[in-house]
Parts: C-alpha cells; structure tokens; sequence
C-alpha cells in the first residue's frame, strides 16, 4: 500500500479527534468516573492485603504494586476505550450504514482509523488529567525502567488496536442479530475480568489463567500494566510486544474475512 | 456506452413472523416462523448516460431496495447488473468513487463538524487534490448558496441548508451517475424548487445521468423526461413521462359550480354516459370516456339545460395516473398506501 492508500483513514482519525472535541465536556465527568472506580478497588485491595504482614505478597504483587497495577490499568483504558460495536450496532438500527457504504473506503478501515481518532484525542485530553489525579492521590509507582515504560507506551497502542477489533468484531454480530444489546453488555464484564482490569490473570483459577494465555483479551489489561512494573526483563520486552502485535494481525484478519462473508447479508432499516 | 444496465433484478429477504400474544410470543421462542419478502422481483431497465430518470412507486414498492443494490449497499439475491461498467457490489469500493448517492432522510455529513469540515473529508476519502476541491466548491457555493453555513455544525443546519450541502457533498468528485432517494422531502415550495433547478443544471452542465426516487410528483414533472413506475417489486411501466399522462387521458374530467343545487334525476339526463360524484350541493365532478365530441357534447348540454357559474377542466395529476397504472395491472391486489 502507497501513503496515497492511507490519506482517507488518516482523514478519518482527524476527523474522529474534532468530532471528539465537540463533546469534550463529557470527559471532565469521566475524570471522577474513573477515579470512583481505581478508590474503590484500591481500598477493596486494601482491605485483603489487611491479612498479609507488611509488604508481604500476594502472587507476587505487594499492595503497593497492586495499587500501581489498578492504576496504571484504568489509565491505559482511559486511552484504548472506544464504542465501536456500539457505533456499528446504531449504523445498523439506524439505516446509517447505508451512507457509511456509500463512501469508496473499506468499513474496517473506517472503524478502526475511528477508534484511533477517539483516542488521539483521549491521548491529549483524557488521560493526562486521570494520571495527575491518580498519582497525586495515591501511592503509585514510577515505571521499573525507562525501557518498560516505553513499552507500557507502546503496548497501548496495541492494546487499543486488539480492543478496537474486538468491539469490531461484536459490532459485526449486528448484520445477522440486529440487536445486540445483550451481547454488548456480556462483552464489556468478560472484557473488565478478562483482559486483567480487575485483577491480574494471575489471580484467576489454573485453568482459567491457562484459557487466557490462549485469548487475545489478557493482552489489553494485563499485559500494559506488567510491562510498566517490570515483569519481563528489558531485554526480552520484544517478546509480549510481538505476542501482542501478532494478535492484531490476527484478529484484524479475522475480522476481513467476517466481513467479506457478513456484509453480504446487510439489511439497511429505513427507507 | 450504457450506464446502467439491469436485467431481471431480484432480491428477496427473510423476515421473521412473530405470533400474537403471550402464547404466540413463547411459540415464536422455540420455533420461528419465518416468510419470504420478495422486495424487488424481476426488474429489467437500462439508463443512457445523460438521462434524468424518475422512479416512482408506493411505500414498499422496492424503490429503496433497489436503489440501495445499485448503489453498491446490498447483494441482489439474482438478475444482471452492470453500472458504468461495474458490478455495484462486487466492486464496490471503486464504483462508489463515480457515483453521487443522496439519501433526503440521512446524511453523509459528519454531524458534529462544520460543512466545510465534512467536505474537506470527503476531498480526502476520494483523493481529490485540495486544489481541485477547492474549485469544486467554488463552482457549487453560489448556486447552492452554501457561504451562509460553511462554517456551521451540520446538526445545527435547517433541513433545506443541509440538504443543499448533502447534495454538494455528492458532487464534489464530480460523480457520472447521481442516485437521489426522495431529495425534497420534509422542505418547503421554495427550497424544493431550488434544489430541482439546481439538479436540473447539473444535469445540462456535466452530463450527470440522475436516477431519482421521490413520492413528489411535482419533483418528476419539474425534472424527468423518463419515468420508471414500481410496485409489489415489479416495474409497471417505462417511459416517457408525457406517454404515461396518455395513459390516463382516456378519460375526461369537469367540475362544474351551479348556481344552485340541481336536481339529481336532471343530471341522469344529461346520459347514461356521464359519471357525477357529488362534492357539495353545488359543486358536481363529472367524469366521461374521452373520444373527439365527447367534451363538446357535455358542455353543450349542460350549459344549455342548467344555471352553470362555473367550469374548470382538471389536468390528471400523476398521482392519479399512477393509481390507474395499478388498479389495471393489479386488480387482485389493494393499493399499499
């Protein structure tokens, strides 16, 4: 592909920053939002780590690290979060999807330069204030080294990447179900257990640990916020990158080939 | 070469019968019964590049159906079609860079951006050099009068300022074929009038071949020489539009104003030949096959035996025509309204 082929979906992105912008005053709510939610779990961990003698360790995380790990969590998702499968479910019930076709670019592209968008803008805006707030509040760590942090910072990127494509992927499920409520709201509890936002993999069950080695989803949680405390030595950082990066081209192949097999079975609602 | 060109079109859906009640409602969870919709059920028609083409047809006649699989949105189920060359579907992400498509209750503008935001976009998406659009603008602005919002939020535009902007907007690539589904709906005489000069110069100026859907007659009388009329999935007719008036001109209409009430066994004896409806004491509508004298010899004899005020002969609106094409073809079946 030449820069040519990506002047559309680079125009996508800026217009998902401005059309984010025009909505800016949601996000000073979500600030509060999502510091209810990190005191919430640190004082939950608070309370279980009560049992432990001073900096003993549960899993290998002290309850200064599991702090730092909850935080760091909900910052990264103050980044990667977007509503792409409740954007396609609306395209759908609304009959946009119709105009949404009708323009001569591929509609997995236009979504996932959306999410990109949306999240530049959250990059810029969003984040930065949760940080400040979090880390003014509570007794967080720096990241381990500066190569884990850069690759906390990397590994976002892909975190939204792998995010993005599962919501695209569930969004999809619309052509065939039409409502997908239901299924929306399943997606988004397995997601905060699964990707690692409530509790490290490595609290869950053994065979449930195993089964997530083997899903996409520990890598958009768990694997940004192990990075930036320092799990994986720095010279082998390379590795989870490239497992993550593996799962965006996986599921971004996926997710080509549902469509070619899914659009055919569009309905556009409305006259 | 032709630019649209359709052979036996068929496209049919699965829909879902929900049973009635709790009952029906428990029934339906363990077993569905579903139906077969035939939407667009054998449609042949070919366009000329440079045509303006007016399709018509009731609610649920399949025009939007079939409009969404020309313009490349929904897979025909079976039947021929080839559009500039292309086939819609297939190749949709290239043929949708030569089409202009207007849907009049959605829009391709990006809500929260202003105008020029949401074209500046689109310049984008079909690779326009931004010299290129900006002459394109320039070109459409003042017919469309568009300086007055181009720096407005689409959500913040009346319907007339955004559909004239939706209609810039599927200009800007200088499309060879401009699908429009019901471009004037919701907007004043005025507005409507602007928008179907304005399609009308697109037209003369760059060739544009305009195939349009609209439940305004008005819209086809100002703008079409060509009429596609649909129903029940089936085109009913093809032709000109002044061919399809024909049609309904075998009969004769007159309103006639008396001065006061006439009795009715005087109007039998005008003849047999003559249908009256009644629409007040003195107003009578009186409808008669037509042939040379026919017009003639009524008004002979009605003015000569009754105290007329006044006569006006209605032209048959389109409307009307159209509801003939059907209770002709369809008797068996009642007009959706």
């Amino acid at each position: 592909m030449t820069a040519t082929a990506f002047a559309p979906y680079a125009a996508f992105v800026r217009a998902a920053f401005l059309k984010t912008l025009a909505y800016r005053l949601r996000y000073y709510t979500g600030v509060v939002t999502y510091l209810i939610y990190v005191t919430t779990y640190y004082f939950l961990w608070k309370a279980l780590y009560a049992w432990k003698e001073p900096g003993e360790s549960m899993q290998g995380f002290d309850l200064e690290s599991m702090a730092t790990y909850i935080a760091v969590g909900w910052m990264a998702r103050s980044f990667y979060f977007n509503n792409v499968d409740r954007d396609i479910a609306d395209l759908i019930r609304e009959g946009d999807v119709a105009m949404t076709l009708a323009r001569p670019v591929s509609f997995h592209g236009m979504m996932i330069a959306d999410a990109f968008g949306a999240s530049l803008f959250r990059l810029l805006c969003f984040t930065p204030p949760v940080a400040i707030v979090l880390f003014l509040l509570f007794p967080l760590k720096a990241p381990a080294t500066g190569w884990a942090g850069l690759a906390f910072f990397v590994s976002c990127f892909l975190s939204l990447l792998i995010f993005a494509h599962v919501n695209l992927l569930v969004g999809m499920m619309a052509f065939r179900l039409h409502s997908i409520q239901g299924i929306m709201r399943a997606k988004h509890y397995l997601l905060e257990l699964l990707s690692g936002l409530l509790m490290p993999v490595t609290f869950f069950p053994g065979w449930l640990e195993n089964l997530s080695r083997w899903l996409p989803f520990q890598d958009i949680a768990y694997l940004p916020a192990s990075l930036y405390l320092g799990r994986f030595p720095d010279a082998q950082l390379w590795q989870p990158l490239l497992r993550q990066s593996l799962w965006v081209l996986g599921l971004g192949l996926l997710a080509a080939w549902i469509w070619s097999r899914e659009s055919r079975r569009l309905t556009v609602h409305g006259g | 070469m032709t630019a649209v060109d359709v052979r036996d079109l068929r496209k049919t859906f699965r829909r879902f019968r929900r049973r009635e009640g709790l009952g029906g409602a428990l029934k339906d969870l363990v077993h569905r019964r579903s139906e077969t919709i035939e939407a667009v059920n054998g449609i042949t028609f070919s366009i000329e590049p440079g045509e303006r083409v007016g399709y018509i047809g009731p609610n649920g006649a399949g025009k939007s159906t079939s409009v969404k699989m020309l313009t490349g949105i929904l897979t025909p189920t079976s039947g021929r079609m080839q559009v500039l060359g292309m086939e819609p579907f297939r190749d949709r992400r290239e043929y949708v860079q030569h089409i202009g498509v207007v849907f009049g209750q959605r829009t391709q503008l990006w809500w929260d951006l202003a105008v020029i935001e949401s074209f500046r976009l689109l310049g984008k998406m079909y690779r326009l050099e931004p010299g290129r659009l900006d002459e394109r603008l320039g070109e459409l602005r003042e017919i469309l009068e568009l300086d007055e919002f181009l720096h407005t939020p689409v959500r913040k535009l009346s319907l007339g300022q955004r559909m004239r902007a939706d209609l810039a907007a599927s200009l800007l690539h200088r499309p060879r074929l401009l699908f429009l589904d019901e471009p004037t709906i919701g907007l004043d005489l005025m507005a409507k009038d602007a928008i179907r000069s304005f399609l009308k110069q697109v037209n003369e100026r760059f060739g544009t071949t305009i195939l349009l859907t609209t439940h305004d007659l008005r819209d086809i009388e100002a703008l079409t020489e060509r009429v596609l009329v649909i129903d029940h999935g089936q085109l009913l007719f093809d032709g000109a539009l002044d061919l399809l008036r024909g049609q309904a001109d075998q009969e004769s209409v007159a309103v006639l104003d008396f001065l006061e009430p006439p009795e009715p066994e005087a109007l039998r004896g005008v003849g047999d030949w003559v249908r009256w409806t009644r629409l007040s004491s003195t107003r009578f509508e009186a409808r008669f096959s037509k042939s040379d004298r026919s017009l003639a010899r009524f008004l002979g004899k009605v003015v000569a035996d009754f105290a007329v005020a006044d006569v006006s002969l209605p032209e048959p609106s389109i409307e009307e025509v159209i509801r003939k094409i059907y209770q002709e073809r369809r008797p068996e079946r009642e007009v959706m309204a």
